[in-house]
Formats: structure tokens, C-alpha cells, sequence
């Protein structure tokens, strides 16, 4: 417990059930942990403690999380998880256009958020050099621009490409139907939002083991997509 | 009662009077004009006995009027001669009003009486209703802290093994309680009518795979086949609500299929001017064209267990409904909650028994389809 080397996660939830849980959990698989239950506190203690990520409630005393969100964004750019028992579709789009990395509905399971907190820091992590990725048998080569699935090319449109390339360099985020649109096909045509169902779709044709069963993009009902290796 | 309703009642009414009247006419020398105010009289009573009070009362002073003006010497005036035949007219008329004033009353007590008798017959199913429903959240409730307060005041005695079962009835407990309340919280929506639904493009596999991802892990070997063509196009509706009812109805076959049940969840397009199954042509280079026909998203889950009691079938989706002789671990909500959230979306389920046994559920929820893919874009 006392590593010094540990990562630091901010809690900032004002439910003392929630954070015990949170304290203990975090704390049993190596984390350090500091627990704020006001916004204005949260702003304070994020900024002199710079932690590691911040998990966020939304239902706040004193201000609304999502004003949070943006407010802490203007300068904090670790992983900001919101975990939070508002589960309307909106309000989570909402979170991840706030700049949230991830959000987990409550109740939620611990190992989940355990899995979003590794994810989230994982991708945080300084971008290794090597731009070689290796998903099981699918290798995809950012540099080259090559894609080999169990050693042979897979063949992708320049499209295709260019959404998986966005996929693997969020992986483990939650990117939204209006985030790919604007990445992928520009802010002009945020309002096909068939363009990335129908792509995803072909993409998993082309890269998942079994398409029917897809592993590596799941699909965050009503909000987007998660690419993600096991 | 409505404007229009009183309207024709009036209307009716009087016309009835008039027809008399005018039967009566030819004959009212033989038969005496004092019998023609009997035979109104008559009228008016079967009158007061269906229609309501404004429309009675104004057939009593339209017959007064026309016995006085056709009947009653001299004819085709409204003056009366004899002190007898003012009194008979002014008679005819109390009588005449009265019988629709008490016809009225007893009406209005009836149907209070019918009202109450309503409502006490539905305060008595909502008691047991409720009595069952505050039984499946407590029970939930006392696992979890029996659990917890037998962890906590026993640590020392009890054995890991011991340990390990208590921390598995609190997470099932949990578990369980989370999805009553779910299912609780969407039934104050589906009755609050706040369910707006959000339509965009889904993909039918994807809704599926969703639908199945948080379903408990069966430990008694039943399974959930997906059947799906590949080609089915996208469709328009609300993603998180039709996962929803599909997730309730698996969890529903899951929870009350026998061990090793089959259950199987498939979904088509049905297009309704052609009354066919509509499945695209691969590689069409097409853009989004949507057909001018009315599209439906038919999803059917249907198992290979003993299906429901025939008589029972139409009770399925109403709220608490339990089957009988179940003692399943649920509220009666799940299928409430289906139906009521596949008619937020302007669709339709329906339940029937299959005959090679088993049950069927089928969703139909009107959709539009995306025609072709758009493949070669770049």
C-alpha cells in the first residue's frame, strides 16, 4: 500500500458507501487513492495532487458533474472516468464530448471498472515508438499503412482504413457515432450517422476471427464503439 | 358525456315524440286525444330509461306542445278550453319530467355503485400484487444482509468455504435486486408516458449481441442461438430500448425454460405492401435509398420448453403477472416492461404457444431500412 511508485487515482463522489468500496478495491490492486466529495474540492485537489485519473460522479452537492468535466478539462488531460447512476444514452454522449475516456453506469461491477481503469491508463501511457500493433493474429502497421490478419494482407479501403487507424489509437475509449463521423469523413457529415454502422461492419468482416461474434470492436449500445483486445 | 353525444340524443328523442304524434294523428278521433297523451307518456318513459336528462326534458315539453297544439280542442293553437284538460296538460307534463329526473338518478347511482365496485375489486389485486411484489424485493434484501451480518459477527468461526458461499449470495442478491429495480423504474416510465423514443441506425446483429452480453451465465446448459442473415440491412429505431425488451424476454426464457432448453432469438425485415421478407443483394453499389413501403423489424426469441397454459396466455403481459405454480425469482415486470416499451416505439409483441412445443414471442416494430451499403464510397 505504501508503494510509492503507485498511481494515484481521484475519486471525486460525495457517497460514503461508494468511496469505502472504491478505497478498498482501488487499494487491493495497487493503487493510492484520495477521495473529494465537492466540485470545488475536486478542482483544488486535481490540481495539486495531479493524480494519475480522476473517477467522477455526476451528482455532485455543490455543482453538476458534466460542468466539472469541462471545467477540469481546460487543463487536466490524464483519464477522466465518469462513474455515475444516470444512464440515459444523452448524458453519456454528453460525458465522452465533455472529454470523459470512459463511463460506467451505476451499479457497477468492480472488475469492470477495474478493466476501464487499466484501459484508460494504458492508453495513457506515453505512445511507445513502435507503431507496429499486435491484436491475437491481426497485426496492424500504422507506419506502413499495412494491415495482416493470420500473416496474410487484409485488403482495406482507404475509409476502412482510416476508421481502424482511429479505433487503434483510442483504444480501450468509447468513441461516439459523431466523434467518427467528424474524424473519419469530416464535420460535414455528421448527420449520416449510417456511415459508421455500415463501416464497422465491413471492418469486422475483414479483421475479426469470427465477424457474427465480434471481440475486438464491441458495440456501446446507443453511444458507439470500443475497440479493444481482450 | 360529449356535446355531440347529448346533441343526437336530443335529436333522437324528439323525433320519437314526432313519429308518435304523427301515428297517432289519423287515429286520435277514435282513440281520444287524453289516450295520445298516455301513449307519449309511454314513450317518454321507454325514452328516459337509455337517454339522458337533457334530452328527456326536451322531448317532455316538445310532446306537451304537440298533444296541446294537435290534440287538445282547439286544434292547431296552443290555447287550452277546459280547466280538466289544463290540469291533464300540466300532469302530463310533471309526470313526464319527473320519470326522466328519476330514471336519471338511478342511473348515476348505478354507475357509482359499478365505479366502487371497481375499485375495490382492483385495490384487492393490487394488494396481492403488491404483497408478492414487496416479497421478491425483500427476499433479495434479506440474503444480502443476512449474509453481510453473518460475515460480519462470525468472521472468526466460519471457514473460507463458508465465506466464499456467503460473499456469493450477497453478489446474487445484488444482482437480482438491481434488475427488479430496473425493471421497476421502467415501469413508472412506461406509465408516466416519458418515454421518448430516439431512432438512428442500428445494426440487428449488434442489437442482439447487446441484448445477449448482460444475460446471467446459464449454469444449467441452456443456450441462446442467434439466427440472423447477414445481409439484413440496417434499421432505423432506438437501440436502447429494443435491446431492452430483448434482453427481458431472453432473461425471461432463460429463467423459466427447463435445464438445457434451446433458445433462440432471430430477426428478419418484413415489408408490409408486399407481405414479403425482404433480404438485400450483396455488393450493390447503392446509396441510402429507402423504400417507399412501410418496413417492420420482426424479432422473434422462442424456446424449446413447455410453452405457457393456453388460458393464460393473454395475461402474460399485464403487470405481475406470474405463471402460476412458478416460483421464480422475479417481480412479473419483464414482460410488462417488454410490451410496454415495444408500444413506446409504435410496435407490437405477441406471445403464442409453437406446436412442436415451447413458446414464441415476437416483436414487430415499425422501422425504415437502410437499402444497400454504401461499399465503394472512397
Amino acid at each position: 500500500m505504501t508503494d510509492p511508485t503507485a498511481l494515484e487515482i481521484l475519486v471525486i463522489e460525495d457517497d460514503l458507501a461508494i468511496c469505502r468500496l472504491l478505497e478498498i478495491a482501488l487499494e487491493a490492486n495497487g493503487y493510492k487513492t484520495s477521495f473529494v466529495p465537492t466540485a470545488r474540492e475536486a478542482k483544488i485537489t486535481t490540481a495539486m495532487r495531479q493524480p494519475a485519473l480522476v473517477l467522477l460522479d455526476l451528482g455532485l452537492p455543490d455543482a453538476d458533474g458534466q460542468d466539472l468535466l469541462k471545467a477540469l478539462r481546460e487543463w487536466y488531460i490524464r483519464p477522466v472516468i465518469v462513474v455515475s447512476a444516470r444512464d440515459s444514452e444523452a448524458e453519456i454522449i454528453k460525458a465522452l464530448d465533455n472529454g470523459a475516456n470512459d463511463y460506467l453506469t451505476k451499479p457497477f461491477r468492480t472488475g469492470e471498472l477495474l478493466a476501464r481503469i487499466r484501459a484508460a491508463l494504458r492508453q495513457d501511457q506515453p505512445e511507445a515508438a513502435d507503431p507496429v500493433k499486435t491484436y491475437g493474429d491481426l497485426i496492424i502497421d500504422l507506419a506502413a499503412r499495412v494491415v495482416r490478419k493470420n500473416g496474410e494482407m487484409v485488403k482495406l479501403t482507404s475509409t476502412e482504413y482510416a476508421l481502424l487507424a482511429l479505433f487503434v489509437r483510442n483504444e480501450g475509449k468509447v468513441l461516439t457515432h459523431q466523434f467518427i463521423l467528424r474524424e473519419v469523413w469530416g464535420p460535414g457529415y455528421v448527420e449520416r450517422t449510417e456511415y459508421p454502422r455500415v463501416f464497422v461492419g465491413q471492418l469486422r468482416k475483414k479483421i475479426e476471427t469470427d465477424p457474427n461474434y465480434p471481440k475486438l470492436i464491441s458495440t456501446e449500445s446507443g453511444v458507439g464503439y470500443r475497440f479493444e483486445a481482450e | 358525456m360529449a356535446k355531440e353525444h347529448v346533441g343526437r340524443q336530443i335529436i333522437f328523442s324528439g323525433l320519437a315524440v314526432l313519429v308518435t304524434a304523427g301515428i297517432c294523428y289519423p287515429f286520435s278521433e277514435h282513440i281520444g286525444y287524453r289516450s295520445v297523451a298516455l301513449i307519449l307518456l309511454l314513450v317518454l318513459s321507454v325514452l328516459a330509461l337509455r337517454q339522458g336528462l337533457p334530452a328527456v326534458l326536451t322531448a317532455a315539453v316538445l310532446s306537451a306542445l304537440v298533444w296541446d297544439y294537435f290534440f287538445i280542442p282547439p286544434h292547431f293553437t296552443f290555447h287550452i278550453d277546459s280547466a280538466e284538460d289544463a290540469l291533464f296538460m300540466t300532469m302530463y307534463f310533471i309526470v313526464a319530467s319527473l320519470n326522466g329526473m328519476i330514471n336519471h338518478r338511478y342511473r348515476q347511482i348505478e354507475a357509482l355503485r359499478r365505479e366502487k365496485r371497481a375499485d375495490e375489486r382492483s385495490l384487492l389485486l393490487y394488494n396481492t400484487l403488491f404483497s408478492s411484489l414487496s416479497h421478491d424485493l425483500r427476499t433479495p434484501i434479506a440474503a444480502v444482509l443476512g449474509a453481510a451480518d453473518t460475515l460480519k459477527e462470525n468472521e472468526k468461526q466460519l471457514s473460507e468455504t463458508q465465506k466464499k458461499q456467503l460473499i456469493e449470495e450477497i453478489s446474487k442478491g445484488s444482482v437480482r435486486l438491481s434488475e427488479q429495480v430496473e425493471n421497476l423504474l421502467n415501469m413508472s416510465r412506461i406509465e408516466a408516458g416519458i418515454i421518448k423514443p430516439k431512432s438512428a441506425w442500428c445494426d440487428v446483429r449488434d442489437l442482439a449481441l447487446s441484448s445477449i452480453k448482460n444475460c446471467p451465465i446459464d449454469q444449467q446448459g441452456r443456450s441462446i442461438k442467434l439466427n440472423i442473415d447477414e445481409h439484413t440491412p440496417l434499421v432505423q429505431l432506438d437501440f436502447g430500448l429494443t435491446e431492452h425488451v430483448l434482453h427481458n424476454l431472453l432473461t425471461n426464457a432463460l429463467r423459466h425454460t427447463p435445464p438445457g432448453s434451446l433458445i433462440e432469438l432471430s430477426a428478419k425485415i418484413r415489408n408490409e405492401s408486399h407481405g414479403r421478407f425482404v433480404t438485400n443483394d450483396q455488393d450493390q453499389d447503392l446509396f441510402t435509398v429507402k423504400q417507399p413501403t412501410e418496413h417492420f423489424l420482426v424479432l422473434e426469441v422462442r424456446d424449446n420448453g413447455k410453452g405457457f397454459p393456453p388460458d393464460e396466455i393473454h395475461l402474460v403481459f399485464d403487470k405481475f403477472y406470474r405463471l402460476g405454480g412458478t416460483k421464480a425469482d422475479g417481480t412479473g415486470l419483464g414482460l410488462f416492461v417488454a410490451k410496454g416499451l415495444t408500444e413506446a416505439q409504435g410496435g407490437e409483441i405477441f406471445l403464442r404457444n409453437l406446436p412442436e412445443g415451447g413458446a414464441c414471442f415476437t416483436i414487430e416494430i415499425p422501422t425504415t431500412i437502410l437499402n444497400q451499403a454504401i461499399h465503394q464510397h472512397d
